[in-house]
């Protein structure tokens, strides 16, 4: 093997590490990041609102939340993103954004829509991307700074058509003793735990289509 | 038409923290006007056009204070002094977003606004849709002046200051988007020699989705076997090369997964093969993790060009993709 060779391959071989690694197939931090709890960042400045969700896919290997992405609509046509994951650089030395489906975004007033997630079951990462019927379902004002539980947003697999798939996208707002307790874990002791939670608009939007995840 | 308002209308409701400072209050005094495709409309028409109460919400800090519009959509708030935000009006359970302006209000003073018009397409359809909206402030307090001062209800003087649109500045690249710009640069030339450079790779402009501008600063180095193998190929004998070092920066635009490059440098050293000033330009798919890449630098004091393919890991990158 020539030195040229060589200087090949070891790039090489550290970059199939270096893409396993980003594709969410293992980190070396996994032990101890699957110890730590949803624990919301402190806010990064005063007025801000924080937006805590769950998503559930009734798929088998499903997997757990990797990234959320809002959209956030207007003022009039501006049109901008908020998003969270748990997939960030030296993801084992910040506070940890999402666990089990739950997750929590700090934004700033205005309307938001859930724009797509991703998740990664059995290494496999997969794309959600909402449909706008199902963007509208999840919308969310934001006005005053509090903290704005969105509910339970459950994505079950629905009719198979001609290429693709559909899901039945749900959304459940009563109140959840269990994602409560996580959302009081997530914020205690920061300055969120002294923020009010803010009134939701009663009644859940009715179940809507959801674009076939990509693969 | 300004002395027809209806003093009863401003109605003040602080939201939040209670002022507890004994520092003298500031009063901010402004007035709403609406309009669409075809009219001009007062608060008390809007009214009864969206059936709901129009209110102005201002934020300062943690704390929201809130002012019901008068007919003619006057409004007054008193709070401690301070930098005030206008993100939004309530329009009865509706909330019709604006481009969010802010305000600083003096201790003891009464600060007039002007006017705030918010126009639509369709007043009747679109106020609290969030349909578009645009909000334009308009510098009248000497004509708003005598109302003003009755709603402040002062004799204190009063001081125009306009909102001004709140501007989102990109505070620059985080320490770890810096650290995972280093890159080590294995390139590879058409002659079948290859050589280990460095780079690093600094964002200068905020990604909003259709990419960003990018600034480089490179090590370049020409290892003597490198050089050997240049100026040796295809002559039959061997020519001993000598090792050389230079730098380089360039910019370039990176959007999605990819990245292109223009640079000028400096190499060092003398007698053949590469040296002296160089240019080039340079085109890489890949993440921030690792990339592939094309690179063409051309020395014209020495007559030379290298077209070499590149292959890129940043260290700090795959670090953290672990961590």
């Amino acid at each position: 093997m020539t030195g040229a060779a060589r200087a090949i391959w070891l790039p090489l071989a550290v970059a199939a590490l270096a893409s396993a690694a980003a594709g969410g197939c293992f980190r070396l931090s996994d032990p101890v990041y699957a110890t730590q709890d949803i624990r919301a960042h402190e806010p990064s400045e005063a007025g801000r609102s924080l937006i805590f969700g769950t998503i559930v896919v009734d798929e088998f290997g499903a997997g757990d939340l990797d990234t959320i992405t809002l959209a956030k609509v207007g003022p009039g046509t501006e049109r901008g993103h908020r998003s969270t994951n748990r997939i960030n650089l030296f993801r084992v030395f910040s506070r940890r954004a999402m666990k089990d489906g739950h997750f929590v975004i700090e934004v700033e007033p205005g309307i938001y829509e859930l724009e797509s997630f991703s998740t990664s079951g059995w290494g496999q990462p997969r794309t959600w991307t909402s449909k706008d019927e199902a963007r509208r379902g999840t919308r969310v004002i934001v006005t005053r700074p509090g903290i704005y539980d969105i509910g339970t947003l459950r994505v079950a697999f629905g009719a198979v058509g001609f290429l693709e798939r559909s899901y039945n996208f749900e959304r459940i707002t009563a109140p959840n003793p269990e994602r409560q307790a996580v959302l009081a874990r997530a914020i205690a002791d920061t300055r969120w735990a002294r923020v009010p939670m803010a009134p939701m608009t009663p009644g859940a939007p009715a179940p809507t289509a959801q674009a076939p995840p990509a693969p | 038409m300004l002395g027809a308002v209806s003093a009863a209308a401003v109605a003040l409701a602080p939201v939040g923290r209670a002022h507890a400072g004994a520092e003298e209050p500031a009063v901010i005094v402004g007035r709403v006007t609406f309009r669409d495709s075809v009219r001009q409309a007062r608060a008390e028409d809007v009214e009864r056009l969206r059936w709901g109460r129009l209110i102005v919400e201002m934020r300062r800090g943690w704390d929201v204070y809130a002012a019901n519009l008068d007919a003619n959509g006057f409004f007054s708030i008193s709070g401690p002094p301070g930098t005030y935000r206008l993100d939004y009006v309530r329009v009865g359970q509706l909330t019709e977003f604006l481009a969010p302006h802010e305000v600083k209000a003096r201790a003891g003073r009464v600060t007039c606004l002007g006017t705030l018009e918010i126009a639509v397409a369709d007043l009747g359809r679109d106020l609290g849709n969030n349909n578009d909206s645009q909000l334009q402030v308009r510098d009248d307090c000497a004509a708003l002046e005598p109302e003003v001062r009755r709603l402040a209800n002062a004799d204190a003087g009063i001081a125009t200051s306009v909102p001004a649109p709140v501007e989102r500045h990109w505070k620059g690249p985080t320490a770890v988007e810096i650290a995972a710009g280093l890159r080590a640069e294995l390139a590879l030339d058409n002659k079948g020699g290859s050589m280990v450079r460095g780079s690093l790779l600094v964002p200068i402009s905020q990604d909003t989705g259709s990419g960003n501008f990018v600034a480089a600063a490179q090590l370049l180095h020409l290892s003597a076997a490198f050089e050997t193998n240049r100026l040796s190929n295809g002559t039959g004998t061997t020519i001993p090369g000598t090792a050389k070092w230079g730098g380089a920066v360039g910019a370039g635009y990176s959007i999605w997964l990819l990245e292109a490059m223009l640079r000028g440098g400096f190499l060092a050293g003398d007698g053949p093969g590469e040296h002296g000033p160089m240019v080039g330009g340079s085109l890489r798919v890949g993440t921030f993790l690792f990339g592939v890449g094309l690179q063409i630098e051309r020395y014209p004091s020495a007559s030379q060009q290298m077209q070499l393919i590149t292959l890129d890991l940043s260290p700090i990158g795959l670090l953290g993709s672990l961590l």
